[in-house]
């Protein structure tokens, strides 16, 4: 697993943008989660988080005209359906 | 031998480089002096001024390391790389001269109990410092 220095202090002797190693931060002494939660490191190969847009298939598509269920018109002060 | 004047010592705590904000460092050790006098170990003399002298050997080290600080709350600075070590075992390595360890400039590392810190200290005008004296768990490890 790499890693890319974030903070503007040397990591492993890292300066900010390198990468480095479990095993470089490790051999340093250091600890990989203690650096991550103080904001020192983060994950270089983090994937990039794309929320999944499943399409909706025709046959479940349901308009208000369709609707076998009666619509309720809230604005309808007079309670008419 | 050239003399040393401490403008650049390398310190990293936790694989991180605090040097720049750090004044002043101080890494000792301190022998247990155990006493071994016994009867028949006391002897000589001088005239008539009878030489009973106490013998003694060496027993645990104690080693310690103290640090000043200039505190710095700002991201995965000072604060943020201390505060969460406080109650654990961190890798120290100290260095007089930033730079690769040699003959001439030997590395010394160490497990450090942060066993205390101070988060804020200091009077009205002047800089927010932490002295901290941090005890050592094992041996320093000295490397050339």
């Amino acid at each position: 697993m790499e890693y890319v220095v974030i903070s503007n202090t040397k990591v492993c002797g890292k300066v900010k943008d390198e990468k480095l190693t479990k095993d470089d931060i490790l051999s340093a002494g250091g600890n990989v989660e203690f650096l991550l939660a103080a904001g020192h490191i983060k994950a270089a190969n983090a994937a990039k988080v794309t929320p999944a847009v499943k399409e909706v298939p025709q046959a479940l598509q349901v308009t208000q005209q369709e609707s076998e269920f009666p619509v309720f018109n809230l604005d309808n002060e007079q309670g008419e359906i | 031998m050239a003399r040393l004047v401490l403008t650049n010592v390398e310190v990293t705590i936790g694989a991180v480089d605090l040097s720049n904000h750090i004044a002043s460092v101080t890494l000792g050790s301190t022998y247990d002096v155990i006493e071994t006098t016994a009867f028949a170990g006391v002897s000589g003399a001088a005239g008539n001024v009878p030489l009973a002298a106490k013998t003694r050997t060496a027993g645990l080290v104690d080693n310690s390391v103290t640090f000043e600080f200039h505190q710095d709350f700002a991201a995965s600075s000072v604060e943020a790389t201390i505060y969460p070590l406080l109650g654990t075992e961190v890798a120290v390595v100290v260095l007089p001269v930033n730079g690769s360890a040699s003959a001439t400039n030997p590395s010394y590392s160490f497990n450090a109990v942060v066993s205390e810190w101070t988060p804020l200290n200091g009077a009205v005008g002047e800089l927010a410092t932490a002295s901290v004296t941090w005890p050592i768990t094992g041996a320093i490890t000295k490397t050339v």
